[in-house]
């Protein structure tokens, strides 16, 4: 019974959250409970499993394209290789009728940089997810970067947002970019239950804004009840280690919302 | 039926896109900030790098789609991955430098050479006993040549629709690099079993030939050069002023070198050979020859006086290493 209680406290946010709800109760309930992976996949309370996860449910049929070094890169049936970005790129230019999904590591896009660039100025008809797994405070997304075509930042802590811009991806040409904080346990160091909280924290401490881009103009797309940014630091031990000056952070918080807000990105 | 086209002059770079889009090619990338041409068929694709355009192509194939990427450089990792994948690229590369690749390897000695090589280089990759990449090394892209590319419709029958049967499609499929090296040696075995054939059913069609390689004046030759694509002609007009002169020599220029021309061994047979190499990667040739003769490097398009000056080496008896650059 303990159990159970702990398990209702721990979806107590989300459930609060239902109002505010950007997907129909309805659709969110069809999207998510569709069947996507055979068996139980490894990486227990993994984001960008969960990210790859609601991805796939979004996107009925699709081809996924993923980087060598991913680690989803066994999961899900897809083309892999060691440019990703590219081979997407060729895909979609070959197939007119089916969306191609491209999933990168952080550490890939901030390699491939330039090429993400070049394609949203060409207007590759893709949708590029970034599964931001080495994301630290002060770090903007990398959506900032993107002047045109659609880029968001979005969150596996609330997946209803996510949802909605994936949505998006899949009924808009040209080039998406979703940027996705997945919070890994064995990279941050937390309990794999621990994921979606950590995640959700990100978010309500103005460190990790949601929010939409087109055509270079911003939009916050969720204002969840904000938090200090102590709360963040204090949540576990790769956080504490980011930062010590907790004033700094706060003001850097508190500006890149206002920011984003005004409809600027940085 | 009129199966040869009316002669067009053409670029390097125009002959690889009309003879994409007479392949029947969906996309062709490329990185090299040329204007494109209006193309019905074939979508011409440029991209910010020769590394994106080739894994581009690759893309593109992986979706069962016929295609070609062009590239100075960064094709390596390209052909290395399409050879694991399994997936029939054909890359076109604007340097005539041998490489240690990881698919086949022709030589264009000139734009018709070119668009004839890259149908046959479809036609051998496609096949499903290969499924391996191939590079075409492309001569002189600026260079205008007057070119004859078959029709769609005379090529129809030669060159079939791409069914790849480990496509990418909208049913969830995995493709992943699984080839060994092992796949690769009888994809090259097999390779040079169907390039003669192939090149007989081109020839009965179309009146034109895509070897191993071929040789000028060898039979009665005591000294021969080895050159490989765009050196050709120049070593060749060097080979007229010295025949003029009454010396013995001869020209092999190399359509291939991997599948490597096994037979080019009986033909340099007891005779005085040197071997001339684009960049640097040394000895690739002499490696394949299994005997020892003269390695002559240069990094450019030589004239017909530098070939004339080795081949009075290779006749004054030098058996030298050294780099041809003045």
């Amino acid at each position: 019974m303990g159990i159970i209680m702990t398990q209702n406290e721990e979806y107590l946010p989300e459930i609060q959250e239902e109002k505010k709800r950007d997907v129909p109760t309805g659709l969110y309930k069809q999207i998510t409970s569709k069947k996507v992976f055979r068996g139980t996949p490894p990486l227990a309370g993994s984001g960008s499993l969960l990210a790859l996860k609601l991805s796939q449910q979004v996107f009925d049929k699709a081809i996924y394209v993923f980087s060598e070094r991913s680690t989803l890169a066994g999961i899900a049936p897809s083309l892999v290789t060691c440019r990703p970005l590219a081979a997407a790129i060729g895909s979609s230019r070959a197939t007119k009728d089916v969306s191609v999904v491209c999933f990168i590591d952080v550490t890939t896009a901030k390699e491939t940089l330039p090429g993400l660039l070049a394609a949203a100025e060409r207007g590759e008809g893709l949708t590029v997810v970034c599964t931001n797994t080495h994301w630290l405070p002060r770090q903007p997304s990398l959506a900032r970067y993107f002047r045109t075509g659609y880029s968001a930042a979005a969150s596996v802590g609330f997946p209803d947002d996510y949802i909605q811009k994936l949505i998006k991806c899949r009924d808009k040409r040209g080039f998406r970019f979703i940027d996705v904080l997945c919070p890994e346990p064995h990279l941050w160091s937390i309990e794999p239950s621990m994921t979606v909280s950590v995640a959700r924290l990100a978010s309500q401490t103005k460190l990790w804004p949601l929010y939409e881009a087109e055509e270079g103009f911003a939009k916050l797309t969720r204002r969840p009840d904000v938090e200090p940014v102590e709360r963040y630091l204090e949540s576990h031990g790769r956080a504490r280690k980011a930062t010590t000056d907790v004033g700094l952070l706060q003001r850097f918080a508190d500006r890149y919302w206002k920011q984003l807000a005004d409809g600027m990105l940085l | 039926m009129n199966a040869i086209a009316k002669g067009e002059l053409y670029t390097g770079y125009e002959t690889a896109i009309a003879t994409a889009e007479a392949c029947r090619a969906s996309t062709l990338f490329h990185s090299t900030g040329e204007r494109a041409p209006l193309t019905k068929t074939t979508d011409v694709v440029a991209v910010e790098s020769g590394m994106t355009a080739c894994f581009a192509a690759l893309g593109a194939t992986a979706c069962g789609m016929r295609s070609a990427g062009i590239a100075e450089r960064g094709l390596d990792p390209a052909v290395d991955e399409a050879q694991r994948l399994g997936l029939p690229t054909v890359f076109l590369r604007v340097s005539s430098a041998p490489m240690a690749m990881a698919g086949l390897h022709f030589f264009a000695e000139s734009h018709q050479t070119l668009a004839d090589t890259m149908i046959m280089a479809y036609k051998i990759a496609e096949d499903k006993r290969v499924l391996a990449p191939a590079v075409i090394s492309v001569p002189s892209p600026a260079m205008r040549e007057v070119v004859h590319v078959p029709s769609t419709q005379s090529l129809d029958k030669f060159l079939p629709r791409l069914h790849l049967a480990h496509r990418l499609a909208k049913e969830p499929r995995y493709l992943v690099p699984q080839r060994t090296a092992e796949d690769l040696q009888n994809s090259l075995n097999t390779a040079a079993a169907l390039l003669p054939k192939y090149s007989e059913a081109y020839w009965q069609r179309f009146r034109r030939k895509v070897g191993f390689f071929h040789t000028t004046q060898t039979e009665d030759a005591e000294h021969v050069l080895v050159v490989a694509g765009v050196q050709t002609l120049n070593s060749q007009r060097a080979l007229t002023k010295l025949r003029a002169e009454g010396k013995k020599v001869g020209v092999v220029s190399l359509n291939t070198l991997t599948p490597f021309p096994e037979r080019l061994k009986e033909t340099l047979n007891g005779k005085n050979v040197a071997v001339i190499e684009n960049g640097t990667n040394a000895a690739q040739g002499v490696r394949g020859l299994g005997f020892s003769c003269s390695h002559y490097l240069t990094h450019r398009l030589l004239n017909e006086k530098d070939f004339e000056d080795v081949f009075r080496r290779l006749i004054s008896g030098a058996k030298e290493e050294r780099w041809v650059s003045s």
